[in-house]
């Protein structure tokens, strides 16, 4: 079986895809936030293009959809870098599920790189990319299963290795400081 | 069988539910190695289900229906695999390796571990060992159980030729033909005791025994010096007929026929090559 094949059969929109695309549209604009059609397409033809860079084949209606239904909400998404940021995010999650060897599942990753991508890289995708996602993948590959445990929440305590804004310490000095 | 783009077309949709199955449906989306891995493993199941009892592929005429092909070859798998397995236990019962490491380790550990570890699902096409242990007639072109169960035959054919003899005298005569301990002999076990069985039968001598003289040789070297190529290989194959049918395992003339033009070819080179004399086989003495 050649990769031509698996190039095509990979890159075969389901007509359900596109519907499903346009019913969470319709349900992104309570953010502010809508794809145009031409978005929609582009947004689906760079999916195909994730696809066929990392060698994946959807088995059903693609990720899109969730992918957009999980970062709507997210407080750095603006309807000026929202569609980019969605190119982005799809790019990464493909290159990610490859990175952790399939050994997490879509939705794993999905609540992981959300609460990354807002709690700790306010929105910047290359240190979500180059960091948080480079490590966590890494640590897949070494056998890290806690994961499971939590559906990818609350990655980061285990993770990171900066020292980082402790909301705690800032009151109790504050405290100190002024009561 | 060979599939067209458009039968790869078809089973995709196999594909697709398996992945799902696959993945726990957890995963929308699977690698091109793990996409191809499972259509190899539709296709191997629908190959199933396309043989016959004799194990040949045979033409189906209707149209395909994929989904029916793969859900009787399922079933015709698990079949085949109980029935081997349930052939594989009977063996061990009496299984006796004659104290050569690499017999025991691929039929008891090997075959055991495959069983075990066998994926009938996934990966039904991967038969999972290098089969260490040489048989007199494999078939590389068999993969997955059909592989095992080829092997395991081929196994318990020549088992009954070996059951002719006493264990010692057929350690003996491994221990006799190899430079090394016998119990690191490589080689096929049954392939020395049937050379000798035909080149005894060569001779008209009984064949109750392994043990070749100077004499038996020097007969052997003297038939030879009076027969052509081609005369060897019909009394070869007549002789062998014999041995099977004695076994009662005439049917499996086949699994046995190749190692006649090995023998014969052995036999010949060695006459022409070696000092007019085939003594380099057969050893007149046992240690």
């Amino acid at each position: 079986m050649d990769n031509d094949l698996l190039v095509i059969l990979s890159s075969t929109l389901s007509k359900n895809e596109r519907n499903k695309i346009e019913i969470v549209n319709q349900k992104t604009l309570a953010f502010g936030l809508q794809l145009s059609q031409n978005e929609i397409s582009e947004l689906i033809l760079a999916r195909n293009a994730s696809l066929k860079k990392y060698q994946r084949v959807e088995l059903n209606d693609g990720i899109l959809d969730k992918l957009i239904y999980t970062f709507c909400d997210s407080p750095y998404i603006d309807s000026n870098n929202y569609a980019m940021t969605l190119y982005e995010l799809e790019d990464l999650f493909y290159a990610f599920k490859n990175e952790c060897n399939d050994q997490i599942s879509d939705d794993e990753l999905f609540t992981f790189m959300r609460e990354q991508f807002d709690e700790i890289c306010y929105g910047d995708i290359n240190y979500l990319r180059d960091t948080c996602l480079t490590r966590f993948s890494e640590a897949i590959r070494k056998g890290y299963k806690d994961f499971i445990k939590n559906q990818g929440e609350n990655e980061d305590a285990n993770l990171s290795q900066e020292t980082r804004w402790d909301p705690d310490l800032y009151q109790s000095i504050l405290k100190d400081l002024f009561w | 069988m060979n599939y067209t783009q458009e039968d790869l077309l078809h089973l995709m949709g196999i594909v697709k539910k398996l992945a799902k199955k696959y993945t726990s449906n957890d995963s929308s989306s699977i690698t091109y190695t793990t996409t191809k891995m499972l259509m190899e493993a539709v296709q191997y199941t629908i190959s199933l289900s396309l043989m016959n009892d004799d194990m040949n592929v045979r033409v189906y005429n209707e149209a395909f229906d994929y989904e029916k092909l793969y859900t009787i070859g399922q079933s015709k798998l698990q079949e085949l695999l109980a029935d081997t397995l349930e052939q594989y236990q009977q063996f061990l019962e009496s299984f006796d390796d004659f104290g050569i490491c690499n017999y025991r380790q691929t039929v008891v550990d090997g075959l055991s571990a495959f069983f075990l570890h066998y994926n009938f699902q996934y990966r039904p096409h991967d038969h999972l060992l290098t089969l260490d242990y040489p048989i007199l007639h494999d078939d590389i072109d068999l993969n997955g159980i059909l592989r095992i169960k080829h092997y395991l035959h081929g196994i318990l054919l020549e088992n009954k030729v070996l059951t002719l003899y006493p264990r010692e005298d057929i350690i003996q005569r491994i221990a006799s033909s190899t430079p090394t301990r016998y119990t690191y002999f490589m080689d096929n076990i049954c392939y020395p005791v049937l050379l000798n069985i035909l080149s005894s039968l060569l001779i008209q001598k009984p064949i109750d025994t392994l043990q070749m003289t100077s004499k038996d040789i020097d007969q052997l070297d003297l038939y030879l010096a009076t027969c052509t190529y081609d005369q060897l290989i019909d009394q070869l194959t007549l002789h062998l007929s014999e041995v099977l049918n004695a076994l009662d395992i005439t049917k499996s003339f086949n699994y046995f026929k190749p190692v006649i033009g090995d023998f014969a070819i052995r036999l010949m080179h060695s006459y022409n090559h070696s000092n007019s004399s085939v003594d380099i086989f057969f050893p007149t003495h046992f240690s």
